[in-house]
């Protein structure tokens, strides 16, 4: 029982810690806050449902799905925050809550706001392993996630864009003074944020099965625990809270009551950021 | 190679620089002296695509660059060391070296590195280790071995000597000596004058956004006038005291 309770916890946790990874990529490297990245999760998840009922299969409807998410979180860097850049912090924040809900409603003129049943995109295998039954579906959301967070993880550390990238985050005019283009790396780290926040989208609606435009609030809130949790900016941090908030939730759901989730859950939130701000992995400085 | 021709330039209402002319000629190093304030590090700015001049042009090779963004001026190679080396703290050495070598997409920087290395051991040794734990001389040090990954034509440096104990000094100018080659050629921005005229070819000393005096090396360190420039005034000799 604890031990599939684990599994649920981690495959669950994993959409989160997905999450978390693009909106700690945003906050991070270019301390850009965008609220509306629930929304983008959500708009993902239609979009991948839109492709799904085309008759593609998985694999083509998340890539295709992750295209669109970071073309939306292009277009918020363009609407959003570029023309804004020199105006107070709190601007873009406001701009982004607007525009998430702006998609809510473009969401709901498209797809309705009743929930829409997510269409059977792949045969659900069952594997029993010793005590713990995992689905097919389990498998995909943990492969994908596992896979896009090390490969991210290792850009990052290790390629000369992902270089260019930290440069910029710590220094943005010496980066531009070493050749980096400023405005192609922020471009391109949203598209990957939202690119995130979409294949996540999909993969928690191949779990519920139904989705509304609405469902981006908590889920986007949600990475943002996960995040501070991990503390801000730690790319590592972001995935261990992420999973850290699942294992929590389902735990929570199976041994206690589901009525209490967001409470400790957010609970949970509002200690890390009085007592420990920096979160569990992050430095002191920020 | 590389001229500088009646720029303007302005922060908000103030004018900053008020008609620069200036030539750095290939194989030369040339200096630029001036006190707090008189506008040496917003010519750099400009000449390094960080600012765009009201007025004025800035020719490279033949071409004006004055609207080209910072990124592609360094690729044309020109590359700019900062006032305080602003080093990636959060990065290695190497890391750092590497970034040096960004501006040169696709190319092999193994040689690059070899060459940096060679002239600075010291880099070697600490390859691994983040920037910010590197003492004010060392990151001076990898400033300029980061520039040299860019293998620009032109260098520019703003204040190399800021901040740093007498010897440092010293090792840093040799440094500078070295990087002077027959193809490259070097902007020295300097408020240690007696330092810098001890290493360029020529110099310019550089009044509230004017130049006033122009000369070989020699002619400028001789000149009554210089020492008054450059400590230019009462004024400007109480902002020194106060940083």
């Amino acid at each position: 029982m604890f031990l599939q309770q684990l599994v649920n916890g981690l495959t669950l946790g994993s959409t989160y810690s997905l999450l978390a990874l693009g909106f700690t990529l945003v906050l991070g490297l270019l301390k850009m806050l965008n609220i509306a990245h629930g929304d983008v999760f959500m708009f993902g998840a239609f979009l991948g449902l839109s492709f799904a009922m085309l008759g593609m299969p998985l694999y083509l409807a998340l890539i295709l799905a992750m295209v669109g998410a970071g073309i939306v979180t292009i277009i918020i860097e363009r609407l959003c925050f570029r023309p804004l850049r020199k105006a107070h912090f709190l601007m873009p924040l406001l701009s982004t809550i607007a525009f998430g809900i702006v998609l809510q409603n473009v969401a709901t003129q498209i797809w309705g706001s009743e929930p829409s049943r997510y269409p059977q995109t792949t045969e659900i295998a069952q594997f029993q392993l010793g005590p713990v039954l995992v689905s097919s579906i389990d498998i995909i959301i943990l492969a994908t996630s596992i896979l896009l967070m090390v490969g991210i993880d290792q850009f990052v550390k290790r390629t000369s864009f992902g270089r260019a990238m930290r440069a910029t985050s710590e220094k943005p005019q010496t980066a531009s003074l070493l050749g980096v283009n400023i405005n192609w790396v922020i471009v391109f780290t949203f598209f990957v944020s939202g690119a995130l926040a979409g294949v996540a989208g999909v993969l928690t609606a191949l779990v519920y099965l139904q989705i509304t435009p609405f469902i981006g609030i908590r889920q986007g809130l949600i990475g943002m625990v996960a995040m501070v949790i991990g503390g801000v900016g730690n790319l590592r941090g972001a995935m261990i809270g992420g999973l850290m908030i699942g294992i929590i939730e389902i735990m929570n759901d199976a041994y206690f009551t589901a009525g209490y989730r967001d409470i400790i859950l957010f609970g949970l939130f509002l200690a890390f950021i009085v007592f420990k701000p920096e979160g569990l992995f992050g430095t002191k400085e920020q | 190679m590389f001229e500088v021709k009646g720029i303007e330039a302005r922060y908000g209402t103030i004018q900053v620089l008020k008609g620069i002319d200036l030539e750095v000629r290939k194989g030369e190093i040339v200096t630029l002296i001036g006190a707090n304030g008189a506008g040496k590090t917003t010519l750099l700015s400009v000449i390094s695509g960080i600012l765009t001049p009201s007025k004025g042009e800035v020719i490279f090779e033949g071409e004006n660059i004055v609207k080209i963004p910072p990124h592609k001026i360094v690729r044309r190679g020109i590359c700019l060391i900062q006032e305080g080396r602003e080093v990636l703290s959060q990065m290695t050495v190497l890391e750092n070296l590497l970034m040096g070598g960004f501006s040169r997409p696709g190319e092999d920087l193994n040689d690059s590195l070899d060459t940096v290395f060679q002239m600075f051991p010291i880099l070697q040794e600490r390859q691994g280790q983040l920037g910010k734990t590197l003492s004010g001389g060392e990151q001076q040090m990898l400033a300029l071995g980061r520039a040299l990954m860019a293998r620009p034509k032109l260098f520019m440096m703003d204040e190399p000597s800021l901040g740093l104990a007498p010897k440092l000094v010293n090792e840093v100018f040799a440094k500078i000596m070295e990087l002077k080659t027959a193809d490259v050629a070097i902007l020295l921005v300097e408020q240690n004058a007696r330092k810098a005229f001890q290493v360029a070819d020529r110099g310019y000393v550089l009044e509230i956004g004017k130049i006033v005096l122009a000369g070989s090396g020699e002619e400028l360190s001789s000149n009554e006038k210089v020492r008054e420039a450059y400590l230019g005034g009462k004024r400007a000799k109480r902002q020194d005291l106060r940083k």
